[in-house]
């Protein structure tokens, strides 16, 4: 990539081919017409058409196993995603591949735990999604590694590799994998924002979105911290980097009355994002900020995690202000990245719908699952 | 079993007899007694082997709504890597207590239902619906647990009710039934005897008198007609 010649050209050609792949993504009528049929016709509806076909309908042409399907969706969001990663010329790469390393992480920790409890290579390497900066011969490798610490060798030059080099200790405490996992997604989210604020084109506006995509993910983490009886070191699993600093979610862990939760929780600036959201899913305008506040203070009196259908909400809410920002900055890092995260939630779609209609869940509650 | 024609009608055993009577009465009132114990512990049971087959039924419902829900939101793959992260099993520990002489399994369950930090998987690198999925599998695994013990309790205790009722009334019916039968035909046998060697002595007694009385009439006729009778001697 270092041998590509950038221009600013070269900017515009990436944004708008993406720009214009963004535009095959499937529409939300779609999903609609998807959901009127049965399991066999969306699977066929899926793999005949040109995106898919490749991952789905040539590879399990007669399969009407979930798995392989689901399978194939993500190989197909794969390589989706390092097609766009060879095409990134410049910050836009460097910018890209920052952002992908979630699923490095993702992949490299499969390994390590597949070599820790003795998995077969077959095993690891089913549950491996080669989409981030790692290639599938890379990963290879990794899984073809003998023990545990020549994993660990393998990645020295993997950003990450002052995080994995704990893993191979001999004597490692339970829960150890968790936290240097935990250890690593920090320092990815940490990467990804100093990427973003380095002076690429549209960074400042990601970093913005990034930031505040940390303080929603601390908020979700410290409902599941309390829900799951664990609070005794808050700020151990909070990211650093967001808008709200790790010492107010350590504060706010310990609050137990309702006054003090909500005045708190109005600082963070989500209340509106979930009060647009609870809006849009119930379809009711008059939704306001207090009844949200209410029914997250219910959440947390009740020591029980966030409602899903209202997180996905939320993911809505936040997608569409992505693009919005995508479309005000149309030749920056944003087109890009708001392609990649639609491309997620696509997959996710489709598999939410194959899922949804094998489990004999119905239509209405599948469509709250989707971000549409 | 005793057979009652096969006994000999000693007094002997008529008092072999009378004590296995005993025995099987006393056997026959212990018997009743553990039966009533074991009747009262299963309806004891049954009320929280209910309860817990209803909770495991709940518990399977939901936590198949979970997984299908986390099947939906972060797939196969994301379920996978959650539930590949685990790093130490569950633990089973099979204990017995003694009901009434039967061994009835106790189990206790470790590391089953555990915090967020001993679950293994990574609080960043998941989502909450990975939470709700293993708090519900959690609660269907202690619920199968609970569910097999009582199980295994009732099934255990019915069968030592039905052996012991077979017992009870094999006791009531037969071997009581049969060692009174014995008992009274050796008595009958013994009045029998009783009568028999009554009526032989006071027959021989009769007998012996009239030969005495016999002998005595003979003695005086030959008195009388010797040449000395009436003549004293010189």
């Amino acid at each position: 990539m270092a041998a590509t010649l950038v221009t600013p050209g070269s900017y515009q050609y990436v944004c708008t081919r993406l720009q214009v792949r963004k535009t095959s993504l499937y529409p939300p009528e779609y999903y609609a017409r998807l959901l009127q049929m049965s399991l066999p016709q969306m699977l066929r509806a899926i793999g005949e058409d040109p995106r898919y076909r490749r991952e789905v309908y040539d590879r399990y042409p007669t399969s009407t196993d979930l798995s392989q399907f689901e399978r194939a969706l993500t190989e197909n969001q794969a390589r989706e995603y390092r097609q766009i990663l060879r095409m990134a010329p410049g910050t836009l790469h460097e910018m890209t591949a920052a952002y992908l390393h979630r699923w490095d992480i993702v992949n490299v920790m499969a390994i390590l735990r597949g070599k820790r409890h003795g998995l077969s290579r077959e095993q690891v390497a089913r549950g491996l999604v080669p989409a981030g900066d790692l290639g599938r011969t890379r990963l290879q490798s990794l899984i073809d590694a003998p023990d545990l610490d020549a994993v660990v060798e393998g990645l020295r030059d993997w950003p990450l590799y002052q995080q994995a080099r704990t893993c191979a200790c001999v004597e490692m405490p339970p829960g150890e994998f968790a936290r240097v996992e935990d250890r690593m997604y920090r320092q990815y989210y940490r990467d990804l924002v100093s990427v973003a604020a380095s002076g690429v084109r549209g960074g400042e506006a990601f970093a913005r979105y990034l930031r505040f995509e940390i303080d929603i993910l601390n908020m979700r983490n410290l409902f599941r911290l309390r829900a799951g009886s664990w609070i005794a070191d808050v700020a151990a699993s909070m990211i650093p980097g967001g808008n709200l600093p790790v010492d107010e979610f350590v504060r706010m862990a310990g609050i137990e009355g309702r006054d003090a939760f909500i005045a708190e929780f109005e600082k963070t600036e989500i209340l509106p994002v979930a009060t647009r959201a609870m809006q849009a899913l119930r379809q009711d305008a008059s939704i306001g900020p207090e009844q949200v506040a209410d029914l997250l203070w219910s959440r947390w009196e009740e020591h029980r995690t966030t409602v899903h259908v209202i997180e996905v909400a939320v993911t809505r809410v936040r997608l569409e202000a992505l693009d919005r920002l995508a479309t005000r900055h149309p030749f920056s890092v944003l087109p890009i990245i708001s392609y990649l995260e639609q491309k997620r939630i696509e997959v996710g779609n489709l598999r939410a719908c194959v899922r949804g209609r094998q489990f004999g869940v119905p239509n209405e509650r599948i469509r709250r699952y989707l971000v549409i | 079993m005793v057979s009652a024609e096969r006994v000999s009608p000693t007094r002997g055993e008529l008092l072999a007899v009378k004590r296995r009577i005993l025995l099987s009465e006393r056997a026959h009132e212990v018997l009743k007694r553990k039966l009533d114990g074991l009747m009262f512990e299963l309806m004891r049971r049954l009320e929280a082997a209910r309860t817990a087959e209803f909770s495991l039924y709940e518990d399977y419902v939901m936590a198949g709504q979970e997984l299908s829900v986390a099947t939906m939101m972060v797939g196969e793959l994301g379920v996978a890597i959650a539930a590949e992260s685990i790093e130490a099993a569950p633990f089973l520990e099979r204990r017995e207590s003694n009901v009434f002489g039967v061994l009835l399994p106790a189990f206790r369950v470790r590391r089953v239902a555990r915090s967020l930090d001993e679950r293994g998987y990574s609080l960043l690198g998941t989502t909450p619906v990975i939470d709700d999925v293993v708090t519900a599998h959690e609660d269907l695994v202690l619920s199968v647990v609970a569910a097999a013990e009582a199980e295994a309790g009732l099934r255990l205790l019915t069968s030592e009710i039905v052996r012991t009722r077979r017992r009870v009334r094999a006791l009531e019916h037969r071997v009581l039934p049969d060692l009174h039968a014995t008992r009274d035909r050796i008595e009958l046998a013994r009045e029998e005897l009783d009568i028999e060697e009554h009526a032989r002595l006071f027959l021989n007694k009769k007998i012996r008198a009239r030969r005495a009385e016999e002998t005595l009439r003979t003695g005086r006729r030959e008195d009388a007609g010797s040449p000395s009778a009436g003549h004293p001697g010189p």
